[in-house]
């Protein structure tokens, strides 16, 4: 039952997001495609106490919206990689695949804006889906994890210009460069409510794989802690016909503890996206 | 200028706060802390302690008395172990890069299948290989024979389609689990699905659930559903049995124990009725024991040991020229 209620919570709070975002402000709205690399660490502290780090790779995509009183975001992002352990000589592999979905609200605190910057502060929804899978833990190979964090953010933006056009010269190559906007801007988003869906005492449960009587997550349960910080350095640079590109770096860290044994994951990920302005 | 730094400054600290956030490394190759680490995992996870009377703090203390911190990887693989053999149990295993320590309960009985005598003496005039399934009539007996050595293998919908259909107008059936060590759990409804006529109440399983080491779960009911395909009802159905059968194999025959058309004939199973899981050491290296238990419909639990057939038979290996344990499975058929 708690988990229907769970489930049901968070159709409502998504639902209400978009509405809100497709309905409620006024500003420049974008539709954002992404993709980046980057590095991800995770330990399972209920399979193995050592730390898995790999490449990881990702593609984003999402509705934006930003003016200068408000900013609001709703994304879907999909990562996967390969981590490895090789500690004593003892290789060990696990691929991983990770599903976000988020929404923020940001609203513009007067106090802390003036002239070219402006700072934001709201509220991120943030969903997880972790499925990782290492062969030698055997009957315990998979694993599959749900983290949802409600989050406080605040934003910070300062506006850089190239006011004059100007000309670069390098080597033999000459570049005109001409006036455009630009922001540099920096987000902190720190879990104030960190809720996460891990197996049970024993990680695996025999009901959910003896045969046709399958209950799929019968042993998981829900916890109420841990923590989660993320942030995010973005340069935009917008272009003359009011699309933008974006050089994004973002850092994702997150601690699940469960009812048992903790789940602790890292991400340093350089994302490039292009901002496509459709209003 | 001094606000770009101040983020400048939050944001190098975040980015390097992963060991600072997060419980301290605990990768280590010190034998005593790797010996430590298994013990409690075990501790506090293993489903069997109580019905194999195992002490388990009483072999800490033999064992922990044995490890030194200069000792050799293979010295330290070797009293891990032989700690973990104690538990007796070939769900459990340590796995290093250059050993798999194993219990071996199918040496603790007589090995009672040997499949060449089958050939040679019962499928002479050819055998069938149907996906993962060796079939074939057996002569003079309108009985037929199928050998089904892994539950790894998948046992496909359309094999047994095309098995079933073949020898529905038999007297009866055998199934030959020998030597089958186990596998895919999920193969044991899929063949049963065949031979029973309504949703049926196979077994109760049980999962650990808590330090104590009596610390279960509720008993959770197996129920196994009819097939909508082919099926084999009303007839004798033998499942030949022996030491060497194990995991998914005991579990197999303890649901067959629930199915009244269905006779166990052979050796008692190498047991392993319990859900092995997995996990990693500090220095690298992976084991695995069992976390649940399995019981019976009147709730006793034994198949950890075992199942016992319902007719206990052994192959005579003075007499290679037939196979004990099948001959008794056609007296049984014909005697039906």
């Amino acid at each position: 039952m708690r988990k229907v209620i769970s489930f049901i919570f968070l159709q409502v709070v998504l639902s209400l997001s978009l509405s809100s975002f497709l309905f409620g402000q006024q500003g420049s709205s974008f539709i954002e495609f992404s993709s980046g690399v980057g590095t991800t660490t995770f330990r399972d502290l209920a399979t193995s106490p050592l730390f898995y780090n790999g490449a990881s790779y990702t593609f984003t995509g999402g509705l934006m919206r930003v003016g200068s009183k408000t900013e609001s975001h709703l994304g879907c992002s999909y990562s996967f990689g390969m981590n490895t352990n090789n500690f004593n000589n003892t290789y060990k592999s696990a691929t991983f695949y990770s599903l976000d979905i988020n929404y923020y609200r940001l609203y513009r605190v007067n106090r802390l804006t003036s002239g070219r910057w402006n700072t934001k502060v709201g509220a991120n929804i943030l969903n997880t889906t972790n499925i990782r899978e290492n062969e030698a833990f055997m009957n315990n190979s998979l694993g599959v994890e749900n983290i949802l964090n409600i989050m406080a953010i605040s934003k910070v933006t300062l506006s850089v210009p190239r006011v004059k056009g100007r000309v670069v010269k390098v080597l033999f190559f000459r570049k005109n460069l001409k006036p455009a906007q630009r922001e540099l801007s920096f987000s902190l988003a720190v879990g104030a409510l960190n809720l996460n869906y891990r197996p049970g005492y024993a990680y695996n449960y025999l009901p959910q794989i003896t045969g046709s009587e399958i209950k799929n997550f019968s042993d998981y349960q829900l916890s109420v802690n841990g923590f989660r910080i993320q942030s995010k350095a973005d340069y935009t640079h917008y272009l003359f016909n009011g699309n933008a590109l974006k050089l994004s770096y973002l850092f994702d860290i997150y601690n699940a503890p469960g009812k048992y044994e903790p789940f602790h994951f890292v991400r340093h990920s350089l994302q490039l996206s292009f901002l496509f302005n459709y209003r | 200028m001094k606000r770009i730094l101040y983020i400048l400054v939050l944001a190098s600290v975040l980015t390097s706060c992963k060991d600072l956030l997060f419980e301290k490394e605990l990768a280590s190759t010190d034998p005593f802390v790797n010996f430590d680490y298994l013990w409690k995992e075990v501790d506090s996870k293993y489903a069997y302690f109580e019905l194999k009377n195992v002490d388990w703090d009483k072999l800490r203390e033999i064992y922990r008395k044995k490890i030194y911190s200069r000792m050799s990887e293979d010295s330290l693989f070797n009293v891990m172990g032989s700690m973990l053999n104690e538990l007796r149990d070939d769900h459990t295993n340590l796995v290093a890069p250059f050993n798999v320590s194993r219990y071996n309960a199918y040496l603790k009985g007589r090995d009672n299948f040997e499949y060449r005598i089958i050939k040679d003496i019962y499928l002479k005039a050819g055998e069938y290989t149907t996906e993962s399934f060796r079939h074939g009539p057996l002569p003079g007996a309108n009985i037929g024979y199928i050998r089904y050595s892994s539950f790894m293998n998948t046992a496909g919908e359309g094999a047994l389609d095309f098995i079933l259909d073949k020898y529905k107008n038999t007297k009866g059936l055998i199934l030959d689990l020998r030597e089958n060590g186990g596998g895919n759990f999920s193969n044991i409804p899929r063949i049963l699905s065949r031979f029973i006529t309504s949703k049926t109440l196979v077994m109760y399983n049980r999962t650990r659930n808590g330090k104590g080491r009596n610390d279960f779960g509720p008993f959770e009911p197996f129920y196994i559903s009819p097939s909508s395909r082919i099926k084999y009802i009303g007839k004798p159905l033998v499942v030949l049995i022996d030491r060497g059968s194990y995991s998914a194999t005991t579990f197999f025959a303890l649901a067959s124990k629930a199915i009244p058309n269905i006779t166990l004939i052979g050796d008692k199973t190498g047991g392993g009725g319990g859900l092995p899981n997995g996990g990693q050491l500090p220095n690298g290296w992976t084991y695995r024991f069992s976390i649940s238990q399995s019981y019976d419909l009147n709730k006793i639990n034994y198949s950890e040991d075992g199942v016992n057939p319902e007719i206990f038979c052994e192959l005579n290996w003075w007499d290679l020229r037939k196979d004990d344990i099948l001959e008794r499975a056609i007296l049984f058929i014909n005697s039906r």
